[in-house]
Order: structure tokens, then sequence, then C-alpha cells
């Protein structure tokens, strides 16, 4: 079992070294190849410019030489070809030389594919035009051609470097070679060896790459590995395999391998090819040799020597030969080899622990070899090596758990060799002289390793856990005291790690043997002891590690010190002396360090990393400082005292002007806030109850707030005025809620606005708008309460209810205070007192609402009163404000007129509340309207006839409520009527519109109560006499309009005497319409035609004309539609109703032509252009037209409609003989002209129906009748020729 | 105008007015409120509007036959299970139905149908004949010449075209294809329970008077049964207590009897008078009790 550990031990080693030696050494193999390629590099840039000088060396010396002669005599040519033109034109082929140069590439045998890229250079310039001699081969001919047989050439050539892009050379190109052809031969040629090359070279190199891994791995590591595992083969053979061999013979067996390995090592070394293997093999061979020298006195199975000094001094002088030896090869990797394989096999046989002293001579050569030859990283494994093995050793003695507790024989034997490996290699640390950064970092991790496990084998063998601490105080001290050697010194890097690594031990130390407040006592001890030593010394590391130290106070504070705290405070208030003392303590140093320290010493903390640090020191005295408050004040004196440590810092900040002191005390505020919210408020007792400590601490809280609020003010900026004003908030918070938990509570608003009054003053005496603000929150408070509270209150002080009391002086408060609500240069003073008065306005008037009985139709007096009373007082002391509230009270005056009044059937000594609140709502309105007080520009636009309009909607509303159905259009429109005549009267243009919305409101009502009411056939019945009246109040309004037509002059566009005449005129129709029977209608509406030209002839009024025009049309469509077509498809009963009706009305329509004449001679002065164009002005100006065509059709219709079949070619005829002869009468053409086109329909009818139809008496009727017409007409026109003449 | 002229004219238009609104506000029968008026003159429009063209666009009798039966059909699917009592009552109306449209100007396929509906207090009559009454509508009755009169005023709709006129309007607006014959039931039956225009009802009162008349009723039939209606007319008048009330109920009638005016029960009641009077018909007091006979076997109706 030993045996199999052993190899599984082994193994794990193995695997375990094998990464990281590989990472390791081909890190190594890379920097080296690095360094070659670089080396490379710049030796063929030297070679560059070399060549470079040679090749300037060379053309002055052909300069100078006397061949230069006849290039004198065209000296142009040359130069002129050489830079210029050719490779700019073919940019492309400047990269051909690669290929030209790729054979010489044997030339300089190291170089490699970086290389080529600077030798081209030279190439390039040596070669640029021979290389276009592939693409355009008839281009050399031609330049030297023109030039010997032109010899006035030259002369052009002269200018030609001045004007570079037209050079001589272009011209023959093009002739002598078609570009496309020439492009497609001769491109492809030079662009596939230029392509070619990169890809190739980049496929090459990856094959490289490919395959220099794959020899790496085949031909070295495999190798390697061989090796190891033949050594560890020969060992074992040693140990084991010949067993039956005695000592001697097993001894000579193993130094005979030993002996070939390395003789066969250095025979291959010397051969290229076996190089690596033979190092390899030497390694081994000097591993195996070592062990044979340590097994022939501590393997028994081997000993052929008794003395153990003499072997060690063999063992010495094996590692001191292996060691020269290897040196060498200056081979890391054989030297490496060969101690590794040297410890390997020691370990394989140790039984005592003296057996492990082969170890400590390896340790001391493997030192001795770094410190001469700088192989850093071996001493990396040689650590391993070293504490491996001897971990190996205690874990065959003492198992996998250790020692745990129990003594054993070996310990201080152990003991002794751990420290010493702990020293060899920290001296070795120490001692070492350092070139590069990663020799550093190499060298970090080594003595990391060296002391990590270093405690770790103590760890495992620790016989006396107890005084691990000691153990750690006493490595940390040692790491400080090399680290302060002034060898160590010499490397930074070393002192740093020595010092932390030394000090993390020692504050280590504490925890494994303190707990509890001491733990954090010591550290903070050790943080001030590194601080102090820091400083004096003006040693950064000791003052961070001092700062750091710090930090881990802090840590603990808050991760152990702290958490018992809050349990003990979760159960009970009680006093918590020791964490107070200690966090108090804790508190007091860190703001030393913080704010004493760093002003003290600011050079040595310049830092940002010491100022952050500083920083964090003064944030854990701040937690210090509250957690100590916490601990030992309780209950409501815990607030105070974080407040009195809040005003402590602002106190102290008001000289330091710290930032982060700030936000301290801010948070320390907020903490107050909270635990005063919490516990000093006593939210849980019985509300309104009297506790002492609570009356004592809210206002010594509050005044602490104020007082913090006045020292809290490092810059006057804004965002230092936002965080005084929020500190003053809380103060103004704590005397708020002392009123409301301790006063009583119907006073509680009263005190609320005293206490913002007091602000307000405050405000404005010293300026500072945050107590202005307060002032509006205790303000909005006490409405609140008021609301929430006063009034509902019940009672009575005497005669006066508390209500009406404590509501009144709230908003006698707010409007006192309303102009001095703000500091005096408060840009939003105005809001302000318009907010204080507004509040008390709608205090007053929820007041009024309250004392009031609901429902009740007083109140939209009351409310319209006071609307009336702040308006006065508006117009008196010119107070905006109030006049704003006036106009909102009144608009809820009229909502609740709307919503209540106007329903209320609530009657006040027999009389209708609604009839007498809503009279004086509107009186009030009407009131308001005249004298409310407006920007100028508003009263221009009749802004303030809002009232009136509003007060003349509640009469109409109030109208509608008090009359019957039937009733409500005439009372409206009285009530226009007045409106209208108070507005003439007063030239008030405002009432006049209100009339002509009760007029059109009137008129749009009788539609749907008026003209559907009485009984059939009733002429004086409710319908007449409720709408007559409108039609009198129309017609008289626009009597009056009429005579003055700039009445409305104001608004041009609306002409009122238009629609009241409209009104009336279609009042009329519509009376008629629905007072007569539906057959008779078109007589009435003749008639009204009639009665509208006469008066539009007799008062001179063309809307008459108008609307007479229209009603004609109207009566002649009803006519057509109801009474001819829309009748019985099967013959009215009753002669009126078939040719009575439509005669009569025909008849009257034709008396109009009386007025119609005059009218169109009276009008005919007016021009087209005023009256228009279109149907409707013809009709105008021709009104007789219409007249007389309008009855005509409908008469023709009627007698086609209503008369027999035989009777209407009949009726035709003498109705067209009557037409001419009327319109001889009144000589009119287009009437002459109707009267034959009507005779001659008769004579077509008669053609083609009523002679082939007609019985026989009808048709013979119908003959007589129609030749009479026609003869009759024929002799008219003869007999008047003359006259027809002249109205032709 | 003078300005003493104008304060006379003044006071004596507000005299006058405040009279009239006296006598209103004295008046003991309230005036109801209602779209009527606007109505009724809308509906007038509308019919003036199109009785022009539809003389010019009549139907055959033969095709508002065929449209009057495909509609009778698409209705008499809904299901209409007669009790023995009702197909007594159903028997009844056919008879007294058969005699007064007798007299029709137009000779048509009338037919006489009871709806077993008794709140229907209402009837209705298709294009080319069929007729449909309901049974809440007999339950007022007390006298057969009620019931002719009813009928005959829903034959003369029949027979003065205002079912067809109506129907082709309908038709128009909605654009069906008369061909088509699936597409006559996007009219609802509801279409035709609605009532006609003001005139049409008039001439239909005026005409199934005459017709009930001429087949041996008595005229006073159709005032006593407007008398009744007239009656349940005013029982329903609401008078609106706030002008809100007011005009969403304006809105409703507005809305509900859109280009359809119902002329009241009074004014038909008068008109039906005057009639009388003209046509001297006064001595036609007497009229026959409203009464049905039938017999039941085994729940089915047999005579």
């Amino acid at each position: 079992m030993p045996l199999l550990a052993f190899f599984a031990i082994a193994y794990g080693l193995v695997l375990f070294a094998m990464p990281v030696l590989t990472i390791a050494l081909y890190v190594r193999y890379s920097k080296l190849r690095k360094q070659l390629n670089e080396f490379t590099e710049e030796n063929a840039k030297n070679l560059t410019k070399l060549q470079r000088a040679v090749g300037e060396l060379q053309s002055k010396l052909a300069a100078t030489t006397p061949h230069a002669a006849p290039a004198t005599e065209k000296p142009v040519a040359p130069d002129v070809r050489q830079p210029v033109p050719v490779p700019r034109s073919f940019p492309h082929i400047q990269l051909v030389p690669p290929v030209v140069i790729s054979p010489r590439v044997e030339v300089p045998p190291p170089i490699k594919p970086q290389t080529p890229p600077p030798i081209p250079v030279t190439e390039k310039r040596s070669e640029p035009v021979p290389e276009q001699k592939p693409q355009v081969p008839m281009a050399p001919a031609p330049p030297p051609e023109p030039k010997p047989t032109t010899p006035p050439t030259p002369p052009k050539f002269i200018p030609t470097p001045t004007a570079p892009h037209t050079p001589p050379i272009p011209p023959p190109q093009p002739s002598a070679i078609p570009p496309a052809a020439a492009a497609r031969i001769s491109t492809p040629p030079p662009i596939s060896p230029l392509r070619a090359p990169a890809p190739k070279t980049t496929r090459e190199q990856r094959m490289k790459t490919v395959s220099s891994i794959e020899e790496l791995l085949g031909a070295n590591w495999f190798a390697k590995l061989g090796v190891i595992m033949t050594v560890i083969g020969v060992a074992l053979l040693g140990k084991l395999a010949l067993q039956n061999l005695g000592p001697a013979g097993k001894a000579f067996i193993i130094y005979a391998v030993s002996i070939v390995f390395l003789g066969s090592g250095i025979f291959l070394e010397k051969r290229d090819r076996y190089q690596l293997l033979g190092r390899v093999g030497i390694g081994g061979g000097w591993a195996l040799l070592f062990f044979s020298t340590f097994g022939i006195h501590y393997v028994p199975a081997m000993r052929v020597l008794d003395s153990g000094v003499l072997d060690s001094a063999l063992m010495l002088g094996v590692a001191i030969a292996m060691g020269a030896h290897t040196l060498r090869y200056k081979s890391q990797i054989v030297t490496g080899l060969a101690f590794l394989l040297g410890y390997t096999t020691v370990a394989l046989s140790q039984d005592t622990v003296y057996s492990l002293t082969a170890g400590v001579m390896l340790a001391i050569g493997l030192v001795g070899i770094i410190l001469k030859m700088g192989w850093f990283e071996l001493e990396v494994f040689g650590i391993l090596a070293s504490y491996l093995n001897h971990l190996y050793w205690l874990y065959r003695i003492l198992g996998i758990q250790g020692a745990h507790g129990r003594n054993f024989p070996e310990f201080h034997a152990s003991l002794g060799l751990l420290f010493f490996y702990w020293v060899i290699f920290r001296i070795s640390y120490v001692a070492r002289s350092v070139k590069t950064d990663f020799e550093e970092h190499v060298s970090t991790v080594s003595a990391l390793l060296n002391t990590l496990l270093f405690l770790g084998l103590l760890k495992f063998q620790s016989v006396h856990p107890e005084l691990a601490y000691l153990a750690l105080f006493a490595i940390g001290a040692f790491e400080l005291a090399f680290a302060i050697l002034p060898i160590t010194r010499q490397r930074r890097r070393a002192f740093v790690i020595l010092s932390i690594i030394g000090a993390s031990l020692i504050l280590a130390a504490v925890p494994s043997h303190y707990t509890g407040n001491n733990v954090a006592i010591l550290w903070l001890v050790g943080a001030e002891v590194f601080l102090a030593a820091g400083i004096i010394f003006e040693e950064v590391v000791f003052r961070r590690l001092g700062l750091f130290t710090g930090l881990l106070v802090g840590v603990d504070l808050i991760g152990f010190n702290f958490r018992p705290l809050v349990e003990l405070r979760a159960k009970s208030e009680a006093l918590a002396l020791g964490s107070g003392v200690l966090f108090a303590l804790c508190a007091v140093v860190f703001y030393f360090n913080a704010l004493r320290v760093r002003s003290r010493w600011e050079k040595s903390f310049s830092s940002a990393l010491d100022r952050g640090l500083l920083v964090i020191h003064s944030y854990l005295g701040a937690f210090a400082a509250a957690t100590a408050a916490w601990a030992l004040f309780s209950n409501d004196w815990t607030a105070v005292a974080f407040a009195a440590i809040m005003l402590t810092l602002a106190a102290v900040n008001r000289r330091l002007e710290s930032r982060h002191l700030q936000i301290q005390y801010v948070l320390l505020g907020v903490l107050t806030l909270y635990r005063a919210l919490v516990f000093n408020l006593h939210i849980d007792s019985p509300g309104h109850t009297h506790i002492t400590t609570r009356l004592i601490t809210l206002p010594v809280l509050g005044a602490i707030f104020y007082l913090t609020a006045k020292l809290a003010a490092l810059r006057d900026d804004q965002e230092q005025r936002v965080l005084r004003a929020l500190i003053s908030f809380a103060g103004a918070a704590m005397f708020g809620f002392l009123i409301w938990t301790e006063a009583p509570e119907i006073w509680i608003a009263a005190l609320f606005l005293a206490v913002g009054i007091i602000l307000a003053l405050a405000a404005r005496r010293w300026n500072l708008l945050h107590l202005s603000i307060q002032e509006h929150l205790f303000a909005v408070a006490a409405v609140l309460q008021t609301l929430d509270f006063n009034c509902y209150v019940a009672g009575y002080y005497g005669p006066f209810s508390i209500r009406l009391i404590t509501v009144s002086l709230v908003a006698a408060g707010l409007y006192a205070i309303s102009r001095r609500a703000t500091t005096f240069d408060a840009s939003y003073r105005l809001v302000a007192a318009c907010l204080h008065t507004t509040a008390a306005t709608f205090l007053l008037a929820l007041l009024m609402w309250y004392e009031v009985s609901t429902g009740s139709g007083w109140l939209a007096a009351l409310w319209a009163l006071f609307a009336f009373t702040l308006a006065a007082v508006d117009r008196r002391f010119k107070l905006g404000d109030l006049r704003w509230q006036a106009h909102a009270l009144a608009a809820i005056t009229m909502l609740r007129c709307v919503g209540v009044n106007l329903h209320s059937e609530e009657l006040w000594h027999g009389i209708s509340v609604r009839l007498i609140t809503l009279s004086i709502v509107a009186l009030v309105f009407y009131a308001m309207s005249l004298f409310i007080r407006m920007p100028d520009e508003w009263r221009a636009r009749d802004f303030h006839h809002i009232y009136s309009w509003s007060a003349s909607l509640l009469v109409s509303l109030l109208l509608w409520y008090e009359l019957v159905p039937l009733g409500r259009a005439v009372g409206w429109a009285v009530f226009g009527l007045v409106l209208f005549e108070y507005g003439f009267q007063r030239k008030i243009s405002q009432y006049r519109y209100q009339a002509y919305v009760a007029f059109t409101a009137t008129f749009a009502r009788i539609f749907f109560a008026n003209l559907t009411a009485g009984a059939p056939g009733e002429l004086f019945g409710p319908r007449m006499y409720t709408v007559l009246p409108l039609i009198l109040i129309f017609f008289f309004v626009y009597a009056q309009l009429s005579e003055k037509q700039d009445a409305d002059a104001d608004n041009p566009r609306f002409r009122s005497d238009v629609l009241v005449a409209y009104l009336g005129t279609a009042t009329l129709v519509a009376l008629f319409y629905f007072q007569f029977a539906p057959d008779w209608v078109v007589t009435a509406y003749a008639a009204i035609a009639f009665a509208l030209f006469g008066v539009a002839w007799a008062l001179h009024r063309e809307i008459f004309l108008h609307q007479g025009i229209i009603v004609t049309l109207a009566a002649f469509a009803r006519g057509m539609a109801h009474n001819l077509y829309g009748s019985s498809y099967f013959g009215d009963h009753h002669w009126s109703v078939r040719y009575f009706i439509i005669s009569t009305a025909a008849a009257i329509l034709f008396a109009t032509l009386f007025f119609a004449f005059r009218l169109r001679d009276a009008y005919r002065r007016l021009s087209a252009a005023s009256r228009g164009s279109g149907f409707a002005a013809a009709l105008v100006a021709r009104p007789e037209q219409l007249q007389f065509f309008a009855p005509i059709i409908l008469l023709t219709v009627m007698l086609a409609l209503k008369t027999t079949a035989g009777m209407i070619t009949v009726s035709w005829g003498i109705e067209g003989v009557l037409i001419i002869l009327f319109a001889l009468a009144v000589k009119e053409r287009s009437f002459r002209l109707s009267g034959l086109v009507l005779l001659l329909v008769c004579v077509a009818k008669v053609l083609t129906m009523d002679a082939w139809r007609l019985n026989q008496t009808d048709r013979y009727i119908t003959f007589i009748i129609v030749g009479v017409a026609l003869i009759a007409v024929s002799s008219l026109y003869i007999r008047f020729r003359e006259n027809i003449r002249q109205y032709l | 105008m003078k300005r003493a002229v104008v304060f006379v004219i003044f006071f004596a238009i507000l005299g006058i007015s405040l009279a009239g609104l006296y006598w209103s506000q004295r008046r003991a029968k309230s005036t109801p409120v209602s779209a009527n008026a606007v109505l009724e003159i809308v509906a007038d429009a509308q019919r003036d509007l199109t009785r022009v063209p539809m003389h010019f666009t009549r139907l055959s009798d033969e095709q508002e036959i065929a449209i009057g039966r495909q509609l009778a059909a698409n209705y008499s699917g809904q299901g209409m299970k007669l009790t023995p009592e009702e197909e007594a009552l159903q028997k009844y109306v056919r008879r007294v139905g058969g005699t007064v449209s007798a007299h029709a100007h137009r000779h048509l396929a009338y037919e006489f149908h009871l709806i077993p509906d008794r709140n229907m207090i209402n009837a209705f009559s298709l294009p080319g004949g069929p007729v449909y009454i309901g049974e809440g509508m007999l339950d007022l009755m007390e006298t057969e010449d009620e019931l002719a009169s009813i009928l005959g005023h829903e034959v003369e709709h029949i027979d003065h075209f205002h079912c067809i006129e109506r129907f082709q309007i309908e038709a128009k607006l909605k654009n069906l294809n008369l061909e088509i014959v699936g597409q006559l039931l996007q009219i609802p039956l509801e279409f035709w329970q609605a009532g006609y225009h003001k005139d049409e009802e008039f001439e239909a009162d005026r005409e199934g008077v005459r017709l009930a008349v001429e087949s041996g009723y008595s005229p006073y039939g159709a005032v006593s049964i407007f008398t009744r209606l007239a009656k349940l007319c005013d029982e329903y008048v609401i008078q609106a207590r706030s002008p809100e009330e007011e005009l969403s109920e304006l809105a409703i009638q507005s809305l509900t009897g859109y280009f359809r005016s119902h002329p009241l029960p009074s004014e038909r009641l008068d008109q039906i008078n005057r009639l009388i009077a003209q046509e001297h018909w006064e001595d036609r007091k007497s009229q026959k009790q409203f009464h049905v006979e039938f017999e039941v076997h085994n729940g089915k109706f047999v005579k």
C-alpha cells in the first residue's frame, strides 16, 4: 500500500508539475522567440540602411565619374522618367518586387517571413521601370526614339517637370496598345505572383506553428516524460525489485544505471539532434545519482553506509556536483529536472525525519543555483517540492487529518525543518536581484507560496492550536523584520509584499486568540500603530496598512459587533454600555483619522486612494457614532442623541467644509427623523393624549434640526439651499407633529396656522425661502385639518357654533398672512397670496355649506353674496386673487343653482325658495356683470357679461320651472323682450344678444309644445294666444332694429334685424301650418306671401320681399306636392278639395303681382352687382316672374289632374287665352310666351290624344274650344301687333 | 318711431304676452311636450318629396301581391300557435275583414290574420293584401263596428298604395333588389307596425270608415274605438320635471318617430266626426256587439 500511495502521489506530482512546467516553458519559449524576431528585424533594418547608404554612395560616385558627361546632353529625360508618372499610373506594380526578390531570400537565411518587407523597399526603388516591361512591351522603345529623331522636342520636355500631369510619355501608349486588350492580357501574370505569396506565407506560417507544437510535444515532452518514467522505474527497482540483491548490489546497480544515464546524456547532448534528450538524460542521471547516495544510508534495503553524516556529506557533494555540472549547460530544464527528480527520489524513500535532510541539501543547492542563475521559476517548483515532500512525510505519520492537537515525537525536528525551508526560501527571495517584471512576478509567487505552505504545514502538524496566534504573530513579525531589512528595501515590491504578509499575519493572529470587542480594539490599535509608523517613517505602505486595518475594524464593527446590538434592541431598550463604549471609541478614532490626521499631515495623504480611505474612515466614524448613540441612549432620547451628533458634525463641518461630513450628518438627520417618527411620536398610544417625553423631545429635536439647518451651508448654491431647506423641514415636521399629537384636536388647525404665520414672518425677517415654504405646508395642514375635523365639529360657544369660530379663525389667518406668506423677492409671492386667499375663501364657502342645512336653496344665495363681497373688496383694494375667487364662487353658485335650486320645492313663508334664491343670484350676477373688476382688454371684449349671460340663463331656467309647458315660450319671449329693450336703450349689445338667444329658444320651443296645443279646429285656442304674441314681439323688435341699423354695428356679420324678422315670419308660417287643415296650408302660405309683398312695398323693406319669395316657393311646392300629387289616387270627393283650395291660393299669388311689379320698379335702380348673380338674385330682381308662373303652373297642373280627361284640353285652352290677354295687359313677354306654349301643348294633345281617345262629346267640345281659343289669340296678336313688337 | 310710441307699443305687446301667459297658466289641461310638430313637418316634407316619383314608378298589382305573400310567408314562419279561442277570433276577424274589403277600390287578395299577443294593441297590413291585428287590440273592442273600422283602416292602407309605396321607398333606401327573393328578409316586421305618415293615416281613417259604412257598419264604431284609444294615449303622457328630462324624451321621440308622424287620437276623432257630418251619417248609430261563438271538441276548434 505505501508503494501504491507513493506511486499515486508521485504521479500526482508529475501531473501537477507538468502543465505548470509546460506553461512556464512555453512562455519562456515564446519570449525567446519574440526576442529572436526582434533581433532579426533589427538586423534587417540595419541591412536596409546599409544598402541605402551603399546605393547613395554609388550614385554619388557615378555622378562624379567622367561617365556622367554624355548625360548632361539630355539631362531632363532620365529625371523625368524616373520618379514620375509610370509608377503612379500602375501603383500595384510596386508590389511586384517581392516576387523578384524571393530567390534572394537565400542570401540571408535566418530572415523569416517578417523580413521581406524592408528589403523590397530598396529593390523597388532600384527597379521601378523594368517591372513595367512585361506589361507594356513597346513602352520602353518610344521614349528614346523621339528624343534623337525630333530635336525640337527637348524644349517641349523641359516644362514637363513643372507640369507632371502632362508628360510626354502617355501619348504613344494609347496608340501602341489598345487599352482593353492590353489590360486583359498583360495584367493577369503580374497579379498572380503578387497575390500568391501572401496566402502562401500565411499558410506556411500556420503549418510551421502546427509543426512546432507537434515537435514540442513529440521531440521534447515525450522525451522528458520517458526519462522521468525511467528514473522512477529505476528508483523502484532499487527499493523493491532488487530485493533479492544485497544492499551493495542494489546500490551498485542503481549507481551504474545513474552513471549510464548521465554518461549517455552527456554523450547525446553534444549532438544537435539529440541535445534535448541528452539534457534530460543528464538531469535524470544526476537525480538517480543523488538518490543512490541518499539510499546507501537512508534506504534500509540499500544501506551500505552506516554514517549518516558521511552520507549527508556525500549527498551535499552530489548536489554540488549536480549543480555545477548542470550549470554548464545553462539550462533551467536540465538543472530543474535534476533537482526535482532528486526530491522525488528522496520522497520515495524517506523513513525518518532525518532522511529529510536530503531535502534540505537540495533546497540549499537549489537556492544557490537560483541566486546565481536567476532561474526564479525553478524556485517555485523547489518550494513546492520541499513543502510537499515534507507534507507527504507528515501525512504518512499523522494521517489525513494531521496532528490535530496530538503530539508526535518528530514535531520539533519537523518544525525546525519547515522553519529552515521558510528561512532559506525567504533569504532567497530577499537576496535576489530581479531585472524584469516577469521575474518579480515569479518571485512574488514564490514569496507567497513560501509563507502559505509554511503556515499550511504548521497547521497540519499543529500540536498546540491555542498557540497558533503566537506563530502567526511571530511569523508576521519575522516577515515585517525581513521587510524592513535594508537589502529588502532595495526592491520595493519585496518590501511591500513582505510588509503586507507580515501585517496580515499579525492582524490574523488577533481573532485567532481574542473574541468580541477585543478584536476590534486590538485591530484598531494595530491600525493606529501602522498609521503612526507610516506617518513617522513617511512610508506609504504602513500608512495604507493602517488605513486598510481601519477598514477591517469597520467590517468587524458592522459584521460582528453591530448584530448583537440589533438583537438586543429588538428585545429591549436596555443600556448596552460595552458596545456603546466600543463604538464611541471607534467613532472618535475614525473621525480623528479622517479629520485631524488628514488635515495635520495633508501631504502624506494627498493620493486619491488615501483620501478615499480616509473618507471611508469618516463614514465608519459616522456609523460608529450613530451606533454608539443607539447603544448608550434609549427610548425617546435615542433620537435626541442622533440629533446631537448631527448638530456636532454640522458644527465641525462649518469649519472643515467637508462634503462627506455633510452627507454623514444629513444621513444622521434622516436617521433621527426616522427614529422620531417611529418612536418619539408614540403613534401607537391613544390619540391626543399627553406624553411628557414627547412634549420635551419633539421641540428639542425641532430646535436641533433648525440649528443644524442654520449651520448647514457649504456654499451659496442651489444644492446647499435645498439641503438646508430639507433639514429645516425636518425641524418643522417635529413642531408639526408636536402640535398634532399634543394639542387639543379642535385647535390643531389654528395652531398649525399660528406656527405657519411665525415661520412666514421669520422668513421675511431673514429672507429664508424655505421657511416660507414651511409656512405654506403648515397652512396646507391647517386647511386639511379644518376640512377633516373642524368642518364636522358640532357644539356651540355661546351663540356661535364651534365650527363657525374655528373655521372662521383659520380663514381669517389665511387672509391675514396671504400678503406676507413669502419672502420679499419670491417670484411666486402672488401665487402664494392667491393660494392663501383661495384656501380661505374655500373654507368660508364650505363653512356656509355646513352651516346651511343640506339641500337648502339658500346656500346658492349666500355664495352669490359672498362672491359679490369678494368682488367688492377686490374693486376697493385691487386684490386680483379675490376677483378670481369671486369668479370661481360664482361658477359653483351657478352649478348649485342648476343642480339643486332649480329642483327645490322648498317654501319660505309660502313663497318658493327657488324663486327667491334664483332671483337673488340672478340679481347678484347682473350686478357683478356691471361692476366686477377686469382688465380693460377683457372688459372691452365683454368678458364681464359672462355674469349677465349666467343670470339670464338662470332666469330662463327659472321660467321653465315656474311656468307650464305652454307658457314657457311666452315667458322666454317676454324675458327676451325686456332684455332687448334694456340693452337697446342702454346700448349694451350683450343684453341684446341674450335677447336674441331667448327669441331663438322661444322659436324652437313652440315646435315642441305650442304649435300642437289645443283642440283640432280651434281658432283662438292656446296655440293662437301663445304664438301670436311671439310674432308681435319679433316684429316689434325688428321694427326698432330696422330703424337703427347701427345697433349691432360692433358685429357687422351678425344682422340681428334679419334674424328677428325671419323668426317672426317663420313663426307665422309655422302657426298657419298647424292652425289650418293640411289642404288649406297652401292658401294660408299664399296669403302670407301676399302680406309680405305688401309689407315689403309699403315699408320699403327688401327683407320682406325675400321672405315673400320664399313663402311663394313654399306655397308652390306645397300645392304641387301635397294638394295636387299628394291627394288621393281615387279622386277627391269634395269640390273644395279638388279646385277651390288651389284656385284660391293661385288667385292670392296672382294678387301679389300688384306689389311684385311695383317692387320690381322700385328696386330696378339697384345694380345686378349689388344683388349678386344666380337664381336667387334673379328672383329678387324680377319678383313678378315667380308670382306669375307659380300660380299658373299650379292651375295648369290642377286642371290636368283634377278635371275629367275630356275637359283638360279645353280648360288649358281657355287658360292659355287668358294668359295671353293678361300678358298683353301687363305688357310682359314671358307671360305671353307661356300662354302660347300652353296653347301649343293643347294642339299637340288634341292631335295625339284627344282626337283618338275622347268620347264623342268631349272630343268635339275640345276641338271647338281649343280652336276658338286659338282664333282668339290670333286675333289678339293681330290686333296688338304693334304693341307686341315693342315688347319683343 | 318716437320714444313714447315705442313704449306704448312695448307695453301693449307686453300686456298681450302676459295675458297669453296668464291664460296658458290658467289652462286646466296640461299640454304635452313632444316632438310631434317637428316630426310632422319632416314627415310631411318626406312624403311630399316621394309622392311625385311614386306616381311614375308604380308596381303592378301582381307584383305587389307577390311581394306581400313573400313577406307574409317570412313573418308567419316565426311561429304563432293559436288556441281554439284564438282560432275562433281569427275566423271572426276574417269574416268581418272579408265583408269590409269587398268594397275596396282595388280587388286584391285581402287576407286577415290574428296575432295571438294580448299586449299588441295594434294592427298593420302588408302590400298586396295581408292584414294583421293584435289580440290586445281586439280586447279593447266592444262592437263589431269598431273591428270593421279598424280593418277598413288597414285595408285602405293597402288599397291607397300606402304599403307598397312605403315598401318601395324602404327598398330604395336599402338598395334591395326586388327580384332576389331573400333580400326582402331585410325588412323587419316592426317596420310595418310603426305606422304611416299623418296624411296617410287620416286618409286610411277616412276611407276605412267609408268602407265600413258601405259594408253596413256604423261610422260610430270608429268614433268609439278612437275615443278609447285617445283615453289610453292620455294615460301615457308623461310630464317632464326638468329641462334635461324633457330634452331626453324629445330626443327619444325624434329618433323613434323619424319620418313618421302619428296623428293624435283627438285629431283623428275630429276628422271622423267631420266626415260623419259631411256625409250625413249621424243616424247610423246602431252597432253590432262584438260576439264570437265557437265550439271545441277534445281541445280542438270545431266551429
